[in-house]
């Protein structure tokens, strides 16, 4: 039997091949899809117990000693602080210092005093000026498959690009055993005064690696970086009364935005960092005012009496806003609709200030005077609320004047400021109050702002 | 002038007037009169007072007006008809045959009825309920999945795997920690109903995608509560990413049946 020409060509066209490798792969697809886990909340969670090896060096380069030390130590910390694992302190753990997967000894970390599950172990080399690493995570109780992580690095040898090895490998073990990035990798922006002036400043997450960002000899405050790490947006004293200007951290150089006049401050970025909300007096009250980046197609959201200031964007959705206001008095925080609907109030009395919306949505970091006045019990501390049962939490408890709180993007550690004995501090803790650490120590770092990856 | 003329007119049309009223009225009553009188005498003319009645004529549509021949002869039989009825024939009474006093009656086969034997009164079976056994962990009773169960129990002490099917959870069971860890982070207990019993379960089923994003998120096994049942969904639709699976892992994707268990808070 002959197949005429005509049918022949339409057997040969794409969509029935397509059509036919849909049937083909479908069932193989589904084949492979056949790994099941049966798990439940009776079985009980821990905390991962993670020990760190030293890492082996892999030259005799006198710089390998020296970035070996600063490696070990930050990627310690970096783990201690990712606040998820039980860490096997350095005494605890074996002496050994296993380079390549075929020098460690897995019983060797299982069993006690160190008791790890997990261990992160490698090698750190330099030659000709080449930083090397190759860092290996383990399961020390899985014999038969115990790598659970392999990465290599390269950069060049200086103590900047070793910290941010470490860096890069703690997050990619925080990932991995946490589900989540790490925020190693992670900046904080802040405001240094010196002398009659404030400036913007940037460090590490862990309050290294500070720098200079701003140099404008005035008053810049409340910095606003942009989800994509693009720009930065702040107040600043000039010419015409506190204005809001962007510097662009790719092009080093300010940026154009058109300012609605009268005192506008308190910048924030919407979470696609196509928009700025703002608080401006242009039209008598402060109100926020939302615009698009450089400023144009500028609109009122709010015409409440009295002050409203320190809007911030629902990072998850994009769809929200909370800001302060002190239309019935004392400052309380207030959400509404980024349009400005359905407005909600949140806080029920005292001084409530600096909403800080959580990565997830779930939760707005504010600070908070609970009973405010002269005699009061109790100071301004740090909580964070529910946004939908309204229920509260105080993570700091009658430590100084606690304020400006910063939502890490992990969504588990917060960077507030904190202002004891007439010196202002940055600050950082997990969300639920431990591990609290100071990260500056000039007594005049204030109004932090964590990036957003 | 018009009131003198108005005199006049009134003059000139009273006579007649009363004169053509004496005249109805007289006219009226001599009818009345006439009546009277004439219903006085009636019944003795009009034939005692029989009643009323009226003529009825019935129009047919073949008059025998002519005295035509008939078509069959007369019969003078005074009972014979013309048209005979159908009424049924006298059945014929039937004779009985008296059979013959030497006959030998054929014998028939009888049936013989036994008496029924009354059956014993039976009780409904009386059902045991079988007592939990003390000092043993009560498992849920769930119905056996239908995967093949390769590897069970746990591989190490310290891992929260119980059972799987392929060996995902053997060779990586630091995966199945961290989604026992994230879902149980995300449930929040203050959802349910204080009123569901201790020991309430309810199996959710959602498979994680290589990225570790979750879909398919649905009920396996609900709890006779709502509200733990919906807080076992949503714990599991706020865990964002379970973060990328192993690399070693060459699957697309891992299903997983996760158990909540509604358990006495501890103190």
């Amino acid at each position: 039997m002959k197949t005429s020409p005509r049918i022949s060509r339409h057997l040969c066209s794409p969509f029935l091949l397509v059509l036919a490798l849909f049937f083909v792969l479908a069932p193989a697809t589904k084949l492979r899809a056949q790994d099941w886990v049966r798990t439940g909340t009776n079985l009980g969670v821990q905390r991962i117990r993670l020990a760190v090896a030293g890492f082996k060096p892999g030259t005799n380069d006198p710089q390998t000693f020296v970035l070996k030390s600063i490696f070990d130590q930050v990627l310690y910390s970096d783990l201690e602080n990712a606040g998820i694992f039980d860490m096997v302190s350095k005494s605890m753990a074996p002496p050994a210092m296993p380079g390549s997967p075929k020098e460690l000894v897995l019983s060797q970390w299982s069993q006690p005093p160190s008791n790890a599950q997990m261990v992160a172990f490698g090698t750190l080399g330099v030659s000709g000026g080449q930083l090397t690493v190759q860092g290996y995570l383990y399961d020390t109780k899985n014999a038969d498959t115990p790598q659970v992580l392999g990465k290599q690095y390269s950069a060049q040898a200086n103590e900047a690009d070793a910290r941010d090895i470490a860096h890069r490998f703690a997050d990619e073990i925080i990932l991995r055993l946490g589900g989540i990035p790490g925020i190693a990798e992670t900046k904080i922006y802040y405001v240094v005064g010196r002398g009659m002036h404030k400036e913007i400043w940037v460090m590490d997450y862990d309050g290294a690696n500070k720098q200079q960002v701003t140099h404008l000899g005035s008053d810049s405050m409340a910095p606003a970086v942009s989800p994509d790490n693009s720009k930065l947006a702040f107040e600043t004293f000039g010419k015409y009364g506190m204005q809001i200007r962007i510097y662009s951290l790719l092009l080093h150089r300010y940026l154009h935005f058109v300012s609605p006049g009268g005192t506008t401050i308190s910048p924030a970025w919407s979470p696609d960092s196509q928009h700025l909300a703002y608080s401006s007096s242009a039209a008598g009250n402060p109100d926020i005012y939302v615009s698009d980046a450089n400023g144009m197609n500028r609109h009122r959201i709010t015409a409440f009496r009295g002050p409203n200031a320190q809007p911030v964007w629902n990072p998850k959705t994009g769809s929200q806003i909370a800001w302060e206001s002190g239309m019935t008095g004392l400052p309380q925080i207030y959400t509404m609709d980024a349009d400005g609907s359905n407005v909600s109030r949140l806080t029920d009395g005292g001084y409530a200030v600096s909403p800080s919306w959580s990565p997830n949505g779930q939760f707005l970091a504010f600070a908070w005077d609970r009973h405010y006045g002269p005699g009061a019990p109790g100071g301004e501390d740090i909580y964070i609320m529910d946004i939908a049962t309204h229920r509260w939490v105080q993570l700091t408890h009658g430590q100084g004047v606690n304020d400006f709180p910063s939502w890490a993007p992990d969504g588990r550690h917060i960077v507030f400021q904190r202002t004891e004995g007439g010196r202002t501090d940055i600050w950082s803790m997990l969300a639920n109050g431990q591990q609290q650490e100071q990260l500056t120590h000039n007594g005049s770092s204030t109004m932090p702002d964590w990036s957003w990856k | 002038m018009p009131r003198l003329f108005e005199k006049q007119e009134r003059e000139r049309l009273g006579r007649p007037m009363v004169l053509s009223l004496l005249l109805h009225v007289g006219v009226l009553g001599g009818i009345t009169l006439l009546i009277y009188f004439l219903g006085m005498f009636h019944g003795e003319e009009w034939g005692n007072n029989a009643p009323t009645g009226a003529i009825q004529a019935q129009l047919v549509s073949s008059a025998p007006t002519i005295p035509l021949p008939q078509d069959h002869a007369p019969n003078n039989n005074v009972l014979a008809t013309q048209t005979p009825s159908e009424a049924p024939a006298i059945p014929s009474k039937k004779t009985e045959t008296i059979p013959s006093p030497k006959a030998i009656a054929i014998p028939v086969k009888k049936k013989i009825r036994h008496p029924k034997k009354k059956k014993p009164h039976q009780n409904a079976p009386q059902r045991v309920q079988q007592k939990p056994r003390q000092h043993r962990a009560n498992y849920g009773e769930q119905r056996a999945t239908q995967i093949p169960h390769s590897v069970t129990g746990n591989p190490t002490p310290n891992n929260t795997v119980s059972v799987n099917g392929g060996n995902f959870s053997s060779r990586f069971p630091y995966y199945v920690n961290l989604i026992t860890a994230k879902v149980s982070g995300a449930w929040y207990r203050q959802e349910i109903d204080p009123s569901t019993p201790y020991g309430s379960k309810v199996s959710v089923i959602f498979v994680i995608a290589r990225d570790g994003s979750v879909s398919g998120i649905h009920i396996d096994q609900p709890s006779n509560s709502p509200t733990l049942n919906s807080s076992a969904v949503r714990a599991v639709e706020r865990v964002e990413s379970f973060g990328p699976l192993p690399n070693a892992y060459k699957g697309s994707s891992v299903s997983v049946e996760y158990t909540f268990t509604y358990s006495r808070p501890t103190q």
